[in-house]
């Protein structure tokens, strides 16, 4: 009766693969149990057996092997115990972990486009969030490096105009000294200039460098490591200069450290001497301060004596208080210093932490507000939502693909496989694929880290990550494959073996009802993202192009030092003969950059409760029609009426507030007296998320600090290199130094900028990834309705119906998606926009456009899918299976 | 075939006794208690490997891996010093036993329990 193919060695080869794979004995124990199984079938087949009933009649009488595995388990497990030597069953475990692994890969081999799809989409997902994740970590570490920096804080001012409340950090330079001698809580305070170009000079070579002046305990404040010096004395001498080591480098060579620089001349500003003092550690690249020279601030006071009066406000203050003292008290006892100590000051002095001010620095209306936090919160959220989004398209997948498996579970389950390892088996899978994910993701951060700094303009190095982040996002890699393969785990491990292999299992409507409902989440997330993208693009566009008053473009700004400044007249008569220069004028500051405010300004019918201050500007001739201001009443300063009592031009907001009718009125300020001869149409200040205010200009061309000069149009490089010739001519102690407005303009919103690239990036990153899942899915289902294609093509359906049969589906959860993201779209774009003081309107265009793009790109992806099934041929597809 | 408790209570020192008289294995103790008992007592290798590896953890026998023809080795196992004390206690256990049996069922022994 034995069959002519049997082989004993064979049949015993195959009984041991089995219980290999299942990994229930040991190999000795397994050993044991062959040589009995041989002995038995040999003892049989003496005794007149066929080969093939005896090794059955020998497997028989091994007995039940799967009761007999927990019998053999139990023994195992006294004898583990007794010598104490878990590891061997952790190793157990371990070999059942690699068995799911290795069943995990042959599977992802089997099916490599479907691999391919759900890692590239897991992988960029995770990308894209761990750039995120760096850039949130690195955003909430600035200026938080400091020695005991949770003892400093910054004095800001909540100054009363009107009822309404101001929030400035500038204050009088005599509050340093009355804070550090009447508080005893403070133990040290920092006092600041704005940051400054200072040229330094050595052996007639010039340098500028950022910096600013600040006072000697700055450093008590703000310990930074002296390489030379002594951080104490450094700028007790007010003379001294204190360089970072990369200036100490510029200046000095590369072998600056090997001397001492202490002592060394520089000239500072081409007009006065300095020594150098200390050189400091270059500041790291999270700190807010990054001045390249710090001078003292003593010095500039005794220039500058404007500066120790009160209510001349210029320095921005930082008080480092006593371990044990309490911020809040010492926030509510400084309040009403300025008060007591200026005539007819209205303001609230108040402290807020240091190491919060890069994040939190807006207030409106004298309360915080937020500030970056916001764009900080705005990326985790977008983080978040790209990770969801890669997550959904796992589940997704996978789920799509269990009943194409479904036979595969029964026969597992059919052959005895515990849940338990099925659930093990596609949890490993969903492992498998996310750490794979994870390493893909982490060779793309090293490969666009470069790139990625450049567009943020951060210095993240890979050495910053640090191991915590590193194995805090793998195990959130983890958890992310755990949770995306749970459903599938749980859901496939279910299926009844018996409806499985009878084929009588529908795909169940729970989870048809699950793909269609994350399908309809990731879309809305997406459009959210289109929609956001959109519109921080048209709010960029728009702050890029709209009217602004003047015209930024072709003007070419140089400070004025030196000879540029002392002869200016004579300079600006040589430019405009030079090729490429049209107009040659000057003011005090840039419009963008107005620095000189005054709440001491008279005026006919002024009436004691205005209190806003009044903005200045001191210009030459020319400058409101080189900037192509336009004049709304009066005229502009003019040669022919000479410069005695030229009077003043104002901007539109300036004659509102004057009430009435503002054209020759008389006004005076900063010692200054005259009759307003001309008003201009109001230009942007400062910035869009200002308000405008008053602005008057006056002619006093001896107290300019900026050239402006309109190169001709399309000769702006001729016009530069004309520019650079004669400032090197006339001005040989000073570097040549150049900006363009508009970039100036630019730099403004640098990091709305940014973010407008980034939510580009991210918002395209959605959508790859979301119509990765969505190729998936369609492929899926073109799959499982081949048959049903052939049928229906066979009976006489054309292409175009069955394209739309088979996208009906798709259309209609896109579009439902859609219709879920719009409200929220415009909700969250309705408060970002709200932030500007100029903004665009959000027209109904928008939304519709975000649409139709979405839902476009959804039929692109699937188009190709269904309408090769729909035009394939019917006999093909009625073979199919 | 005999009833389960019996054969459970049984198991041990039956193989006990077996490996009293010599060093054996597996597949020979089966067929020898087979034989033995003519087919009254069969043991089937899930319950007599793991038998055998529980007396080995508690060290009542020892055993050696010998060559044996194509395929893997043989292990055969022997008893201890241990289990020969083991044996012994079983066997005088098992004795006691008997005896109480037997004389349970001597009608003409005298119980001193009828007075």
């Amino acid at each position: 009766m034995a069959a002519p193919d049997f082989h004993l060695e064979t049949a015993i080869a195959t009984w041991r693969r089995f219980h290999e794979r299942r990994r229930a004995f040991s190999g000795e124990d397994l050993n044991e149990l062959e040589r009995h199984l041989r002995d038995h079938t040999a003892h049989l087949v003496d005794t007149g057996l066929g080969p093939e009933a005896a090794f059955h009649c020998a497997v028989h009488g091994l007995g039940d092997l799967d009761t007999g595995t927990t019998e053999y388990r139990k023994v195992h497990w006294a004898k583990l115990r007794r010598r104490g030597l878990l590891v061997h069953e952790l190793q157990w475990r371990l070999s059942m972990l690699r068995n799911y692994l290795t069943v995990a890969w042959r599977s992802m081999r089997r099916h490599p486009g479907y691999t391919a799809i759900n890692l590239t989409g897991l992988a960029v997902g995770l990308a894209a969030s761990l750039f995120i994740g760096l850039w949130i970590v690195d955003e909430l570490n600035v200026d938080r490096f400091y020695a005991e920096g949770d003892q400093v804080h910054r004095v800001w001012r909540n100054v009363n105009i009107g009822g309404e409340i101001y929030t400035w950090g500038a204050t009088s330079k005599p509050l340093a000294a009355v804070l550090e001698n009447d508080y005893p809580e403070v133990e040290a305070v920092a006092q600041t200039a704005w940051t400054q170009d200072i040229v330094l000079a050595r052996d007639g070579e010039t340098f500028r460098e950022s910096g600013t002046y600040v006072n000697a305990s700055f450093f008590e404040v703000f310990p930074r490591p002296f390489l030379q010096g002594d951080p104490l004395a450094a700028l007790a001498n007010p003379q001294g200069v204190v360089l970072t080591a990369q200036t100490a480098r510029k200046l000095f060579g590369d072998a600056w450290n090997e001397g001492s620089l202490l002592g060394q001349p520089v000239t500072l500003d081409q007009d006065r001497d300095g020594v150098i003092t200390g050189v400091i550690e270059d500041w790291p690249a999270t700190a807010s301060f990054q001045y390249d020279v710090m001078l003292s601030v003593d010095e500039f006071a005794s220039r500058n004596t404007w500066v120790e009066r009160w209510g001349n406000n210029a320095f921005p203050i930082y008080v480092k208080l006593r371990e044990e003292a309490s911020a809040a008290a010492f926030s509510a006892a400084i309040a009403n210093v300025v008060n007591e100590n200026e005539a007819g000051a209205d303001e609230v002095l108040f402290t807020q932490p240091y190491a919060d001010l890069y994040l939190h620095g807006d207030y409106s209306d004298g309360v915080l507000v937020g500030g970056r936090i916001e764009y900080v919160r705005m990326f985790g959220i977008v983080a978040v939502v790209l990770l969801l989004i890669a997550a959904i398209n796992f589940m997704n997948l996978t789920t799509a693909r269990s009943s194409q498996r479904a036979k595969e579970i029964g026969v597992r389950k059919a052959i005895g496989a515990e849940r338990g390892a099925l659930v093990g088996q596609f949890l490993g899978e969903a492992l498998v694929l996310a750490l794979t994910a994870f390493v893909l993701a982490m060779a793309l951060v090293v490969a666009l880290l470069p790139a990625f700094n450049t567009l943020t303009g951060k210095a993240i190095a890979l050495g910053d990550l640090g191991v915590g982040f590193l194995l805090g996002s793998l195990a959130a890699t983890m958890l992310l494959g755990l949770l995306a393969g749970s459903y599938p785990a749980l859901y496939l491990s279910s299926f009844q073996p018996l409806a499985v292999l009878r084929g009588t299992l529908r795909s169940g409507k729970g989870a048809l009802t699950l793909r269609r409902g994350l399908v309809v989440t990731q879309f809305a997330l997406s459009t959210l993202l289109i929609v956001a993208t959109i519109a921080v693009y048209q709010q960029l566009d728009y702050i890029d192009t709209r009217d602004t008053g003047m015209d930024r473009n072709n003007v070419i700004m140089v400070p004025q030092e030196g000879a540029l400044r002392t002869q200016y007249a004579a300079v600006r008569d040589q430019l405009l003969a030079q090729p490429g220069i049209a107009e040659v004028t000057s003011a005090s500051a840039s419009p963008m950059a107005i620095n000189r405010s005054t709440g001491g300004a008279q005026w006919e019918g002024r009436t004691p409760d205005i209190e806003r201050e009044v903005f200045m500007l001191s210009v030459d001739y020319g400058f409101t029609e080189t900037l192509r201001m336009e004049l709304a009443e009066g005229r502009l300063f003019d040669r022919q009426f000479g410069a005695e009592n030229a009077g003043f031009v104002v901007n539109e907001e300036m004659a509102r507030m004057m009430e009435g009718e503002a054209l020759g009125k008389r006004m005076s300020l900063f010692g200054m007296e005259g009759e307003v001869i001309g008003v201009v149409r109001d230009f942007d200040m400062n910035d869009l998320y200002a308000p405008i205010e008053p602005v008057v200009m006056a002619l006093s061309p001896d107290r300019t600090s900026q050239l402006f000069v309109r190169a001709q149009p399309g000769r702006t490089a001729e016009a530069l290199a004309s520019l650079e010739a004669v400032a090197d001519e006339v001005n040989p102690a000073y570097p040549f130094e150049y900006s363009f407005m508009d970039a100036n303009y630019a730099a403004v919103y640098a990091s709305e900028a940014v973010l407008g690239r980034l939510a580009n990036i991210f918002a395209f990153l959605a959508i790859l990834v979301s119509c990765l899942g969505l190729l998936g899915l369609i492929a899926y289902t073109v799959a499982q309705r081949t048959k049903e294609v052939g049928i229906r093509k066979v009976l006489g359906a054309t292409v175009p119906r069955l394209v739309m049969l088979l996208t009906k589906e798709v259309t209609v959860l896109v579009g439902l998606g859609i219709l879920i993201a719009l409200p929220i779209a415009y909700y969250g774009i309705q408060q970002w926009l709200g932030g500007f003081q100029q903004h665009i309107d959000l027209g109904i265009g928008l939304f519709v456009g975000a649409g139709v793009l979405a839902l476009g790109v959804a039929w692109l992806t699937v188009s190709y899918q269904s309408i090769k099934a729909a035009m394939a041929d019917p006999v093909e597809s009625l073979r199919y299976e | 075939m005999l009833p389960k408790p019996l054969l459970a209570a049984s198991f041990e020192p039956l193989v006990l006794a077996l490996l009293g008289r010599g060093e054996t294995y597996g597949y020979e103790i089966i067929q020898h208690i087979q034989d033995l008992s003519d087919g009254r007592v069969v043991w089937t290798a899930n319950r007599l490997y793991p038998l055998l590896h529980d007396l080995e953890n508690r060290s009542l026998v020892a055993s050696t891996w010998r060559k044996a023809g194509p395929g893997p080795g043989r292990k055969y196992y022997r008893l201890t010093p241990k289990g020969e004390r083991a044996l012994d206690k079983a066997k005088a256990d098992w004795l006691d036993m008997n005896a109480l049996l037997a004389r349970l069922w001597d009608t003409n022994s005298e119980l001193g329990m009828a007075t």
